[in-house]
């Protein structure tokens, strides 16, 4: 089953940069340039994972991110930070969810894919689990 | 009858025995029989010659008044002694007598001591009258000397009266008149030598004759009232017995040289009747008879009253010199003008190495200076109820040397009033006074190095609390004198606290100096910053206070975080672009690694990696732009600008830009618009990157440049139709580094040095916004050359 990703960036370059990164990995990719954007796409598509970069314009990455965790639709949904922030700069939003991934730019391709990979792990079990139920 | 031969024999046996036992008996009633053994023999001999007396059939009466004068000559000055002395012969000459005998000599006997007796008071009676005579004569050959003298003189006149008479024999006028003055000249030395006779009867003196032993042989009657003893007393006792005993030897000394038979004089002490010691002063002659001095004759006068006087005088006049020469005191004593009664030598001395020369002019310039002003004040405020008054004095020497004196002036006033004499004591304290006024010198730098530094400086007790503290009061936003007690903690925000008064406490308990920084909180200053220097005072080698200087850091402070806040965000500001450049080249090189390159993509990423870093070298350029205008170190040129040609230079140059958006831009320039003074290429700067933003920040609709003047200023204004500014950042957008959104490209320096090049124009730089989404209006103003000129 084709996994989704749900991409958080404003950036128009860096969006060009991610989605070179994740090409040809059987994935389906949805953007948003902001936070609301984000937060529409999620209430239609439950993606497999979110990338988000933390520095935002509308709304500020961090502030998004809060509200994935406290929505008990996305709580448990992984999320891997890309910002230029050092690790100790987010440690707040590391506290929330242990299981968020952390990449700090720059970042290779396959530093990236190992994430991804790792996500969507995360998110397998989580969705047998539902299944379970 | 007896056999006279037997009693003869035995008596010339006992002759001996008999003079020893009459010699015993004479020693206890007479003074001055000096030699025992030739006293004996004196007796032996007579009673040698009374012996035959005694037996004689025909009593021989002048013979037996022979022995009694010779008896005399011995000890004639005591009669009273006579009885016993013969008793004892009598009784000694019959002592072995039979009855038979003694009845045969008993005639005799009575007769020998009879006619004894008889030639003794004869002879002693000669004797005293030889001794009147004796005395006479002393006292006559002192007048005799004195009339030798004269004699002597009258004899020189003689002598010339004769030279002259052999010189003028034909002058029998000149020879009479010679002869009358010989005459008159016999008749002065008559009447001179009538005045000392008088003068010797009516001596108050004491005349004395003493023996060649010292024995008082006599003394005249005014002996009475010096020594207490009448005249009757004294004869007969030796002049030593009343020698004061630390004067003997001198006297004894004295006596040998009379006895050598030169004349003395002495004053020595002497004790009378009743203990006194007084001072007498003799003079003593020898009189030699048959070549050894028999008797020395000599007068005593009592001196005490003079020599009392003389050592009074001599012990004031030295201790008054101790008193007044010894020391260093300056002392002169003066009249009230200044007339120098008297300066000790301490004084003169100092005057000869020092100061104002001399006393000549009196004592006022010494003591008081020059200035009479400073006489009269303190001259003019003693009193006889205060006649003291002490006062310090600098004078100059005749090379310019400074010295300083310390008076203690004492007045004498008389019973009226009336100040009479002035007694000034000084003393130099020139080394005193230098060092006190080292002293005080140095004391005022210190305090005022104190008082005027920026710093405040606070000295402080073990426990903290506050001593001293410059600065107190001196502004009203500067504390009083009310802190001066109260602990410095209490002044600092409850969170540093503890750490300032561990670090007091260190410099008490250790000694070594502290850094500290605390802040203060108050409500009309807000939060202020200090950074304190903590040191021990040390006092006996102990930490008696603690010395803090400190000075307000609130600035630095606030710039301190300004920099924190600048590192952070250039760090994100480099690191961006930086991010994207390294990821788009890392993807560029695994893209071009594929099998089947898709070129497209390729190139697109290439351009995305080359952008980044085209961006990351502006924003480095624009930061050291930023610190070199803000440092004031870039150099402006100064030339004629036409505004309306730089505006539409700027328009061409974005043009494209522009149009690449849709956006179109348009200038609004006033035809007459002045030249304005600056340097164009950072004027086209400031314009340019305004256009820049505007551009950046909208996405469609106009771009209007304009330009017009207004009052002596020109006013340039770029506004725009785009996305505004929040109210709350309309004054942050000029901050460097500030973004409102942080997507866009830049670093956030560009309003930063718009604001400072126009500033350093003279201008001013502002923006405007009605708020999200509203537009924007950023404008600048420049001082037109005319309004330059006018103001120049």
């Amino acid at each position: 089953m084709t996994k989704t990703i749900l991409l958080v960036e404003d950036d128009p370059e860096l969006q060009e940069i991610y989605l070179a990164m994740l090409e040809n990995q059987d994935c389906r990719i949805l953007q948003a340039a902001d936070g609301r954007e984000a937060l529409e796409q999620i209430r239609d598509v439950q993606p497999d994972l979110i990338l988000l970069d933390i520095i935002l314009d509308e709304m500020m990455g961090d502030e998004l991110f809060m509200k994935l965790k406290t929505d008990p639709l996305t709580a448990s949904t992984p999320v891997v930070l890309a910002t230029v922030l050092p690790e100790e700069r987010c440690h707040q939003l590391l506290e929330v969810d242990p299981a968020t991934m952390f990449l700090r730019k720059p970042f290779r391709r396959s530093q990236l894919l190992e994430a991804v990979r790792l996500g969507f792990a995360q998110s397998a079990v989580k969705q047998a689990g539902q299944s379970g139920d | 009858m007896v056999a006279e031969s037997d009693l003869l024999a035995q008596l010339e046996n006992r002759r001996a025995a008999i003079a020893e036992r009459w010699y015993r008996q004479i020693v206890t009633t007479s003074h001055g029989v000096a030699d025992a053994e030739e006293t004996c023999r004196y007796l032996e001999n007579l009673v040698g010659r009374a012996i035959p007396a005694l037996l004689a059939e025909k009593f021989e009466v002048a013979e037996a008044q022979e022995i009694g004068r010779a008896l005399a000559r011995l000890h004639y000055l005591q009669p009273e002694g006579l009885g016993r002395s013969l008793g004892v012969l009598g009784t000694e000459l019959s002592a072995e007598m039979t009855a038979a005998e003694l009845r045969q000599v008993l005639p005799n006997l009575m007769h020998l001591v009879q006619e004894m007796s008889t030639g003794f008071l004869s002879q002693a009676y000669q004797m005293i009258l030889a001794e009147q005579e004796a005395i006479r004569a002393a006292l006559v050959s002192e007048l005799q000397e004195a009339a030798d003298a004269l004699w002597e003189a009258q004899a020189q006149l003689e002598s010339r009266v004769e030279e002259r008479t052999a010189e003028l024999q034909r002058a029998n006028t000149e020879l009479r008149l010679e002869i009358a003055e010989r005459a008159r000249a016999e008749q002065a030395l008559q009447e001179s030598e009538e005045k000392y006779r008088d003068l010797v009867e009516n001596i108050s003196d004491v005349i004395y004759v003493v023996d060649e032993v010292g024995t008082v042989k006599y003394v005249s009657p005014s002996v009475e009232p010096l020594l207490g003893y009448r005249p009757s007393e004294l004869v007969g006792r030796n002049v030593a017995d009343f020698v004061y005993a630390p004067d003997m030897q001198s006297f004894r000394g004295a006596f040998r040289d009379l006895l050598g038979g030169r004349n003395r004089h002495g004053e020595y002490r002497i004790v009378t009747k009743i203990g006194d010691v007084r001072f007498v002063r003799t003079a003593s002659r020898p009189l030699v008879q048959d070549g050894r001095v028999h008797e020395v004759h000599g007068v005593l006068s009592d001196v005490t009253e003079r020599v009392q006087a003389e050592m009074a005088l001599r012990e004031n006049e030295a201790r008054y010199r101790a008193v007044v020469e010894d020391q260093t005191e300056l002392i002169c004593r003066f009249r009230p003008d200044g007339t120098k009664l008297f300066a000790n030598q301490a004084l003169e001395r100092y005057l000869e190495c020092l100061t104002t020369g001399s006393l000549q002019a009196g004592c006022l310039p010494l003591v008081f200076g020059s200035d009479e002003m400073e006489y009269s004040r303190i001259v003019g405020a003693l009193r006889p109820d205060q006649e003291v008054a002490s006062f310090e004095r600098r004078c100059t020497g005749p090379e310019g040397q400074v010295a300083w004196l310390q008076w203690t002036l004492r007045a004498s006033f008389e019973a009226t009033g009336q100040l009479v004499e002035l007694q000034a004591v000084g003393r130099d304290i020139t080394e005193r006074k230098k060092a006190e006024l080292a002293l005080q010198e140095s004391e005022e730098r210190w305090r005022s190095l104190v008082e005027n530094a920026p710093d405040y400086v606070v000295t402080l007790d073990h426990e903290g609390r506050i001593l001293f503290m410059n600065h107190l009061g001196q502004d009203g936003d500067l504390p009083g004198e009310e802190v001066l007690g109260r602990k410095l903690v209490e002044f600092v925000v409850p969170e540093h606290r503890d750490q300032l008064q561990e670090s007091i406490w260190r410099v008490f308990a250790r000694g070594e100096s502290q850094y500290a920084e605390a802040a203060t909180d108050s409500a009309g200053n807000g939060r202020r910053w200090y950074a304190a220097t903590i040191g021990a005072i040390r006092q006996d080698e102990k930490v008696a206070a603690a010395l803090l200087i400190t000075r307000e850091i609130t600035e630095r402070k606030r710039i301190d975080e300004l920099k924190d806040n600048l590192i952070r965000d250039v760090s994100h500001e480099l690191r961006t672009p930086l991010a994207k450049a390294q990821m788009s080249l890392e993807l560029l090189a695994e893209l071009l690694e594929a099998e089947r390159v898709d070129r497209e993509r390729a190139q697109r990423i290439g351009r995305l990696g080359l952008v980044n870093i085209q961006r990351l070298l502006q924003t480095v350029e624009g930061m050291l732009d930023l610190t070199q205008l803000e440092a004031g170190i870039l150099r402006y040129e100064r030339e004629r600008i036409r505004l309306d040609l730089l505006v539409h230079e700027v328009l061409q140059y974005m043009q494209v830009l522009a149009e690449n958006k849709g956006l179109v831009l348009k200038a609004e320039v006033s035809r007459d618009l002045p030249e304005v003074g600056g340097d164009r290429e950072k004027l086209f700067r400031v314009l340019l990157n305004l256009v820049d933003n505007a551009i950046k920040f909208s996405r469609h609709g106009d771009i209007v440049v304009s330009a017009c003047q207004k009052g002596p200023e020109v006013v340039i204004t770029v506004s725009d139709t785009g996305d505004g500014i929040l109210p709350e950042n309309i004054d942050r957008v000029f901050e460097r580094f500030f973004q409102e959104k942080t997507r866009y490209e830049g670093v956030g320096v560009g309003l930063a040095i718009c604001k400072a090049i126009v500033e350093a124009h003279g201008g001013q730089i502002w923006a405007q916004s009605a708020g999200r989404g509203q537009g924007a209006i950023f404008g600048f103003t420049l001082p037109s050359t005319a309004a330059e000129m006018q103001g120049s």
